[in-house]
Parts: C-alpha cells; sequence; structure tokens
C-alpha cells in the first residue's frame, strides 16, 4: 500500500510588478476593509518607504487608522501587545505590513490578539490553534529573504519567558502580498546579501527535505532560478530594478514552497545561532547551508544532484555523487562572491560566535522542528559536528 | 493491509486505545531502566504533561513525567503541556500498525502540535524510544530515519517489557 500523502496550501494574492502597492485600496476593499494599521519599523520609515504607502492611499476611500514604526529586529511579544492595542484604540479592520519578516510577523502575531480577543498570546503556540477568523492582513516586504508575505507561520520571542514562540495556522496567512520593487530599491547590500541566501537556502531545503512534492518543487526551482540570475547583481547595484523584482519573487516562490514542504538542519541551526549568539538568521544561513547540503548527501544526492543544473554547469562526466557536489560548490562560489562584494561572512567564527558556544547551539537545534524535516537523522553530536565544519 | 481501513470506526479506535495502553506501560518501564530514556528525560521538568490522541473527539491518553518516571495517568485529554493529536483514526492507525513512523505522520501532516514545539519534539524523541522497544527489530527499517541499534542489554530490557505488557495494558485500561 503506498503511504504517501503531502498537503499544499497558499491562499494568499500575490500582487506583483511595477507600482503594484498602488492596488492595496483596492485589495482592501474587495476585502470589505477600509482602515488600515500600519505595521512597521524605524528603518523603513527613515528610507521613505512609508510615503510610498501614504500616497496609494490618496484618493483611494480608505485610510491609515495608525502607523506603528518602532517594531524592534527580532519580533516582541510586547510589541505584539502593543500594535494589537493601537489597532483597537484606532478602531481599524485590518493589517498593513510594510517591512521584513518581524514586522510581517509582528503583524501575523497581533492578527492573533485582537481576532481571538485575547490578552495572552502564549495559549495560541503551536499549530493549529486559532479557533476565529482572523482579520484581513495585507503585506509589503521590503526585504527579498524571509517569504513571510506568504507563510502561514509567525514567531515571536518572549522576551520574559526567553523564549521564540511558534504559530502556526493556515489562519495566518496573509490575505494579498504586494511585491514592488521600489520597496526593496533601499535595501543595503548586505542585507540584500543575507536575506538573499535565506530565499537560497529555503528554496534548496524546500527542495530536498523530507516534505517535498510536485508543487514545492516547480516553485524552489523557480525561486533558485530567479535568484541565481539576479542576487549578485542586486548587491552590486541596489538600484537594478528588474534584479530587485526577479529576487522580491524568488523570496516569495521558496517561501511558497518552504511553507509547505518545510525546512531541514541548516534552519535549525541557524534558528538556534540566531538565539544563543545573535547571528542574523540570513547570514546563519548563508554559511551553514553547504555544509547542511553536505550532511544529507548519503541520504539525498540524487535530489541534490537535480539543483546542479540550476545553480551552476553540470559536469560532463559523472553521477549523482559528483552532481550533487557541484551543486554544493556552486552555493560555495555564490557565498564567496558576497563575501567579496559586501563582506558576507563565510565562516561562523567571522560573523562572532565563539567557538564555546557550539555545543549550546546543537543542544538547542536538536529541539528545533525543521529536523523533522531534514532527511538525515540529526543528533547533537551530528549538530556539532557541522557546527564545528562551519566553525 | 488496506482492509485495515474498512473495518468499523469502533474497532479502529478499540486498537488505538489499546496501543496507547501499551504506550503508557513502555513508557513507564523505559523511563525507569533505559539509560537512553533517562538522558532524554533529564531536561524534563517534573509535572509535564503530554497526550497522544486523535481528532476530533477520538481516542486519546495523557502521560505525566513525575521527575523519576512517566505515568499514565489515564484515557482522554487532561490538561496536557503539549499534545500530538492524529488528524483521523486512519492517520493513527498507520503509525500504530508500524507501517510509518511518527516523523513520516508528522512530514505528511497527518498530526497536528498544540503547544510548545520544544516540549513537542522531546516528546517525539522519547516517542520514538517508546517505538523502538515496542516494535519488533525487523519493522524498524521504514519508522525511524536512522533505525536504533539495540545490544544485548537492550534487548535484555525489551524483553523484560514485553513480558510485563499483558498485566500493565489490563492496568491501563482500567484508568
Amino acid at each position: 500500500m503506498n503511504t504517501s500523502l503531502f498537503e499544499f496550501y497558499c491562499p494568499v494574492k500575490i500582487i506583483s510588478g511595477a507600482l503594484a502597492l498602488s492596488s492595496l485600496p483596492y485589495e482592501m476593499r474587495s476585502a470589505g476593509v477600509t482602515r488600515a494599521m500600519v505595521v512597521t519599523d524605524a528603518g523603513v520609515k527613515g528610507a521613505g518607504l512609508i510615503s510610498i504607502l501614504e500616497n496609494a492611499f490618496d484618493g483611494s476611500g480608505c485610510d491609515i487608522g495608525c502607523i506603528y514604526d518602532e517594531t524592534p529586529p527580532d519580533s516582541a511579544h510586547t510589541t505584539v501587545n502593543q500594535v494589537a492595542q493601537l489597532y483597537r484604540e484606532h478602531k481599524c479592520d485590518c493589517f498593513v505590513a510594510v517591512g521584513g519578516g518581524s514586522c510581517i510577523d509582528t503583524a501575523k502575531a497581533a492578527n492573533i490578539v485582537v481576532s481571538e480577543d485575547t490578552d495572552d498570546l502564549m495559549k495560541f503556540r503551536g499549530a493549529d490553534r486559532l479557533t476565529k477568523p482572523t482579520r484581513p492582513l495585507f503585506v509589503a516586504p521590503t526585504t527579498a529573504g524571509t517569504g513571510s508575505e506568504v507563510t502561514l507561520v509567525a514567531v515571536i520571542n518572549n522576551t520574559e519567558a526567553g523564549v521564540k514562540m511558534a504559530f502556526t495556522s493556515p489562519r495566518l496567512c496573509p490575505t494579498a502580498a504586494f511585491i514592488d520593487p521600489r520597496m526593496t530599491l533601499t535595501c543595503p547590500p548586505k542585507i540584500t546579501a543575507a536575506t538573499g541566501m535565506d530565499a537560497l537556502t529555503h528554496a534548496i531545503e524546500a527542495y530536498y527535505c523530507l516534505q517535498k512534492n510536485p508543487i514545492s518543487d516547480s516553485l524552489a526551482l523557480t525561486a533558485i532560478r530567479l535568484i541565481m540570475r539576479s542576487l549578485i547583481k542586486c548587491v552590486e547595484n541596489g538600484k537594478d530594478e528588474n534584479a530587485r523584482l526577479d529576487m522580491a519573487n524568488g523570496a516569495l516562490a521558496a517561501g511558497m514552497a518552504f511553507s509547505n514542504s518545510m525546512v531541514g538542519v541548516v534552519h535549525a541551526l541557524a534558528h538556534a545561532t540566531g538565539g544563543i549568539c545573535h547571528v542574523p538568521h540570513g547570514v546563519a544561513n548563508a554559511i551553514l547551508l553547504p555544509y547542511g547540503m553536505e550532511n544529507n548527501l548519503d541520504m539525498r544526492a540524487g535530489v541534490i544532484a537535480e539543483l546542479a543544473p540550476h545553480l551552476c554547469s553540470v559536469p560532463a562526466q559523472g553521477g549523482d555523487a559528483q552532481r550533487a557536489q557541484a551543486a554544493i560548490q556552486a552555493v560555495r562560489d555564490m557565498t564567496a562572491k558576497l563575501n567579496k562584494l559586501c563582506g558576507l561572512p563565510l565562516k561562523l567564527s567571522d560573523a562572532g560566535v565563539a567557538r564555546d558556544k557550539l555545543e549550546a547551539i546543537a543542544k538547542a537545534s536538536i529541539n528545533d522542528g525543521a529536523l523533522t524535516y531534514n532527511p538525515e537523522h540529526v543528533t547533537a553530536a551530528d549538530a556539532l559536528r557541522i557546527l564545528e565544519q562551519a566553525f | 493491509m488496506e482492509k485495515l481501513f474498512l473495518l468499523d470506526y469502533k474497532v479502529k479506535k478499540k486498537i488505538v486505545e489499546i496501543s496507547l495502553a501499551a504506550v503508557g506501560v513502555m513508557f513507564r518501564k523505559l523511563s525507569r531502566r533505559c539509560p537512553e530514556m533517562k538522558a532524554e528525560l533529564s531536561d524534563w521538568n517534573p509535572g509535564r504533561r503530554f497526550t497522544l490522541g486523535v481528532l476530533p473527539d477520538g481516542p486519546a491518553a495523557t502521560f505525566e513525567y513525575t521527575g523519576t518516571e512517566v505515568k499514565h495517568i489515564g484515557r482522554g485529554v487532561k490538561d496536557p503541556d503539549v499534545a500530538i493529536y492524529f488528524k483521523n483514526i486512519d492517520s493513527a492507525l498507520l503509525v500504530f500498525t508500524g507501517q510509518i513512523g511518527a516523523h513520516t505522520a508528522a512530514i505528511q501532516c497527518r498530526t497536528a502540535i498544540h503547544g510548545d514545539l520544544v516540549h513537542a519534539m522531546q516528546m517525539v524523541r522519547a516517542m520514538d524510544i517508546v517505538v523502538a522497544y515496542l516494535m519488533p527489530g525487523f519493522m524498524h527499517g521504514p519508522l525511524f530515519k536512522r533505525p536504533p541499534k539495540m545490544g544485548f542489554k537492550e534487548q535484555l530490557l525489551k524483553t523484560g517489557a514485553m513480558l510485563e505488557l499483558p498485566a500493565g495494558l489490563i492496568f491501563n485500561a482500567v484508568k
């Protein structure tokens, strides 16, 4: 009896291309809402991106009820409660997140607080805990990496308990995502590189991890093609709108892929490295990706080999093992180029990780749900070995 | 094997109930005797409760770590800190009849986790140890990514646990 089964879910409307954000009020009215609670951060506001949003509302019949622009780099539960409070005070009827993963996740979590009419976010940790329909959420990403604009996940830092809380529910999916190249033009080269490598990691892990399915495969390969074509161009010239759009679409496709096929050991280690040593998620993924791929060669050489034509020129001779090695080498070549262009770290030691933290990172990583989906079984000893290689 | 899934719901429910009771017996034995299980439980806080069950109102069992052992505290959902639920009775049957492993059930979206995901991962690792002792070695291949190596001491422990299983099942059934 064939016991295989997969699920695929992505109800997010995607509006991608020139002046995409101008369609926001139309989409709000289509969803039956008119007053937005905008969640953003100081960097986005300082770059003048909120004025693009404000312009979109002119003469639309919709308005902005409140703008919260103090979202921290790691979404915190206190911030979430503040945003929910402002939403109620200003009588908003939907959320608009403008920013990177932190702003989007904050808006998703505030949506839980408002929709469930609760003051205890902790009650909704885990999978499928939401019981009520959420308010419409519109998202305009300003980085091309997290894919949070199309995922059903939010990660919030509980600063009191000292833990990162993960929430997953189909109800957390945004109503619409606006991929507007104007919104990523000001992203600095190093952040462009790190978030771009985050997106590449989503696509590659989505392709070889255990929950892969034919639909996520096609999205992952599309993402890899777009990212390989345009990441270096974006880092070299941030004003290249076509390259920026490629990257934004690539990150989105990777987000749709990994939201349905999940990620593996690279993300498990990156989450733990971020939690313990505060290494930015994209930087940790960029460093760990080739080592994570190597870790899975025994179980997945054939699948990783399939990635080779999308990452590099395929060796004329040789079998899966050689092609898989070529794919891994292509990732290494990409990070080396990014290192030369903008100083993206190549080793954990370059990213400020102390050797005496590796054991704690390894121990924390085995409690990360992403390991469930990794093809190779990973113990704390295995995780430590990978970390030492990447150190 | 496909005929198994055509059985009446009541029969499937009984199979899952007996399986959950067996998990409880094995958990208690291993939490007292198995060094690997003791190491896994060393990070658990005493009083932590977890539930295994079937949605929406199917069979379920709740277990508690007392600090020295894992006890089956009864059938049903009893205020757990973390719970792993099968989305339907057929998915539970696939796992409890050894056709797929717990990680495969998760990968195939056949389960839903309620509660802290870190605790859930710890629970899954402990469950893997239970499954290794509960299922015969020849069935381990598809159940684990890396099938456990069981030496003489482990086989001895497994034999002892299997001998205690019938009495434990009766004891758990009346809870």
